[in-house]
């Protein structure tokens, strides 16, 4: 008699999760079927319905890399680069690494500039580009996380051994110059992860003052990627990658 | 006196022709009637589109002096018009008056067809006259100053003039579209074309150079490349290039370049143009020109050193256009959307482990080299670890039962154990010396005694075994416990 609560909490905790991992799987299938429908519809040249699918996918806060580069490829092949380049970037931050992700990117970038020119970045984000770009933002989590056990492992060693302190400056410098860089990566994506976002107007004009009447004072071309510093009623101030601030219409632009 | 080009050299009209007049208003021109005057003409009332002509302006001066004189200035809309050259000077005879003349003439081309006007023209400049009807007045004069200095100087005048002359009218007609060849390409004059191909003996893959001067009268500046058909397949050309114009001359040349050994014919090279004077077409023909093409030199030497061929097959164009990548086929690893390692607890705890590990390894090291440098810290600490083997030791020793050897298992333990507690050798630990060490160190009197009782059991055990029964050897056991379990428990 006793023994009966027990079982009950044991079988109704195997039928919950049972539960659980149906529901899972099944939200699993209507993913894929949803990717799938997407995708026929791309091969017969219905971008505008295949976006549709796919949508249905991001509906449910759910995203993979192989997702947003399908949308991507959608959009370029409707000729809209803007947002094609907004979810190649927004793909990049879920697979910085795929080749074909990279290739298509790099060609609707082409594309744009051919259209006008895009600002370039500084040579310090170019470098940290370089030596970071092919990690994710979890990726350099865990590097940095790396770098940090092992300083404290250094430390440690040291203290029990002799020869292992004398050693310490150069072990101190090395994980320094390692972590450094990605530290200012990782500030830099954090930074942007809220409030990088790709214009997906044409030719936008970024003004002195949020306001229709002030004076521009450069243009933004679809693709170009800028930051969000402020916000004001249907106005965004942005940054680009040169460095100029200017506000533009909040509708023409998008966050990654 | 007739000095039409004084001084002062002819001036472009663009540059303001400088006033040396005392007078602000200008002459005007039928103040000097006859005196000075000017007429346009052209050789030709009747043109075709692009057709050349000569325009002429004269300046006809009688009995004048004039300098500073402009070049003349026409409107002449419809008109292409080059600069006039230097102007000639000459005398002639009009209405039985002889005149200076001054002859401006320049080529002009009307680009549209219609009925159209050039002119009038104007020319503008400096005209230094005698005062004529002046009486000589004495030096007692009111104007006494200025006249001294008009004597003095003769009595010259110079006004600016400005003299307009006559518009001619000219009908231009379109160039005719009946018999227009195919190769005709807007040339208008009378033309004729000299071709040379040079050199006549080349080797595979060099250039032969094609030049092509055009010469004759008419509007040079219509006159394009002459024409030539060649064979791609045969040959390889590169468009025409300007090498040299004059007024009356266009140097064309073009390079070709054979695409097959032996000998081959350039072929013929055409320049069409429309000749005015016949109100017809015309096309010259030059050509064709025989050249031989030799075996290439660089290719011998090549095969000279080429290993033979083992079949491979030469290289093709392996990209041929860009475009994007085909999309993916499967959804891949889904994640839900904007959640990030950083942001979860686990990740950030895991974090704080590592400061934890280092203090603990501070702590453990500071311990190992206590017990390294400080002895009695080393041995109380030994004396710890091995109380409670001394007691299972004394435990063994009542189990055996034996009555001395009991008590000399519980003197060698004691004495190991409060050596190592009190950083003790071996023969200093007596009952006197741990009471007092006790003593000094407040612990409780009633274990002292205890230590004191069992130390001196352990003596007489010794000296006198006779009186040792189990009981007794139980209850020095548990004093033993006691002791050592109290010891263990206050701080020394």
């Amino acid at each position: 008699m006793r023994k009966k609560p027990c079982f009950i909490w044991t079988g109704s905790f195997i039928v919950a999760a049972a539960v659980c991992a149906l529901s899972a799987y099944a939200l699993d299938a209507e993913f894929i079927s949803a990717f799938d429908a997407g995708n026929k519809y791309y091969e017969k040249g219905d971008y505008a319905s295949a976006i549709k699918e796919y949508g249905k996918i991001i509906g449910r806060d759910t995203a993979s890399g192989n997702l947003y580069y399908n949308i991507g490829n959608c959009y370029f092949k409707k000729g809209d680069i803007g947002h094609a380049l907004l979810y190649y970037e927004r793909a990049k931050r879920l697979m910085p690494q795929d080749a074909d992700l990279r290739s298509n990117y790099e060609f609707a970038l082409s594309q744009e500039k051919a259209q006008g020119q895009m600002a370039e970045k500084p040579l310090t984000a170019k470098a940290l580009d370089i030596l970071f770009g092919g990690l994710t933002i979890d990726g350099l989590a865990i590097y940095l996380s790396s770098a940090w056990g092992l300083l404290i492992f250094c430390l440690s060693v040291s203290i029990f051994s002799r020869g292992a302190r004398r050693l310490m400056p150069y072990a101190l410098a090395v994980i320094v110059i390692m972590a450094l860089p990605a530290a200012a990566a990782f500030q830099d994506r954090l930074a942007g992860l809220e409030r990088d976002a790709i214009i997906t107007a044409k030719a936008v004009d970024a003004k002195f003052e949020p306001f229709d009447s002030a004076t521009t004072y450069f243009q933004v071309n679809q693709g170009n990627l800028v930051r969000e510093i402020d916000e004001k009623e249907g106005w965004r101030k942005i940054r680009r990658a040169d460095g100029k601030l200017g506000w533009v219409k909040s509708d023409s632009l998008e966050k990654i | 006196m007739v000095d039409v080009l004084g001084e002062g050299s002819v001036v472009r009209p663009s540059s303001q022709a400088p006033s040396q007049a005392p007078y602000t208003q200008s002459q005007n021109q039928s103040d000097l009637g006859d005196k000075a005057y000017m007429t346009m003409e052209v050789d030709k009332k009747t043109v075709f589109v692009n057709e050349s002509m000569t325009l002429k302006i004269k300046l006809y001066v009688h009995n004048l002096s004039m300098r500073d004189i402009t070049y003349p200035d026409f409107n002449h809309e419809g008109f292409s018009v080059t600069e006039f050259g230097k102007p000639d000077q000459k005398p002639e005879v009009q209405h039985g008056m002889s005149y200076e003349v001054l002859e401006f003439s320049a080529p002009i081309f009307p680009v549209k067809p219609g009925d159209l006007k050039i002119g009038p023209a104007e020319i503008k400049g400096t005209v230094i006259a005698q005062m004529a009807n002046r009486v000589k007045r004495s030096i007692f004069d009111e104007d006494a100053d200025q006249d001294v200095f008009s004597d003095f100087f003769g009595g010259f005048q110079s006004f600016p003039l400005t003299l307009t002359s006559n518009a001619v009218d000219v009908k231009v007609l379109p160039i005719p579209d009946a018999g227009k060849p195919d190769t005709y390409q807007g040339a208008v004059g009378t033309y004729s074309l000299d071709v040379q191909a040079q050199p006549s003996k080349i080797k595979l893959g060099d250039p032969v150079n094609l030049k092509m001067t055009v010469k004759g009268s008419g509007n040079i500046n219509t006159v394009t490349a002459p024409l030539i058909s060649v064979n791609e397949d045969e040959f390889k050309t590169y468009e025409p290039q300007v090498t040299k114009q004059e007024n009356d001359s266009k140097t064309f040349e073009q390079v070709i370049i054979p695409k097959k050994q032996g000998p081959a014919l350039i072929p013929k090279v055409a320049l069409s143009y429309f000749d005015p004077s016949s109100r017809s077409y015309k096309t010259i023909e030059k050509g064709p020109f025989p050249i031989e093409v030799l075996k290439s030199e660089v290719d011998q030497s090549m095969k000279v050193v080429e290993t033979p061929k083992t079949g491979a097959e030469p290289e093709t164009q392996e990209v041929f256009g860009r475009d994007i990548i085909y999309i993916k086929s499967s959804l891949g690893r889904t994640v839900p959307a904007g959640k990030y390692l950083f942001q979860k607890g686990w990740f950030i705890i895991l974090q704080i482990i590592p400061v934890f590990m280092l203090g603990l390894a501070f702590v453990a090291e500071r311990y190992t080299s206590r017990l390294r440098t400080d002895i009695s810290y080393a041995r109380g600490v030994r004396a710890s670890r091995k109380a409670r083997q001394s007691v299972q030791k004394v435990q063994r020793a009542l189990s055996q039962g034996a009555g001395g050897k009991f008590y000399d298992n519980v003197f060698k333990v004691l004495q190991d154990y409060l050596g190592d507690k009190f950083n003790l050798p071996p023969g200093a630990v007596t009952a006197d010396v741990i009471a007092g060490l006790l003593k000094e160190k407040n612990a409780d009197e009633l274990v002292t005694k205890k230590l004191v009782d069992i130390f001196a059991e352990c003596d007489m055990a010794r000296y006198a075994p006779a009186g040792i029964d189990s009981q007794k050897t139980r209850q020095t056991f548990e004093s033993v416990k006691e002791v050592i379990d109290y010891l263990e428990h206050i701080r020394i």
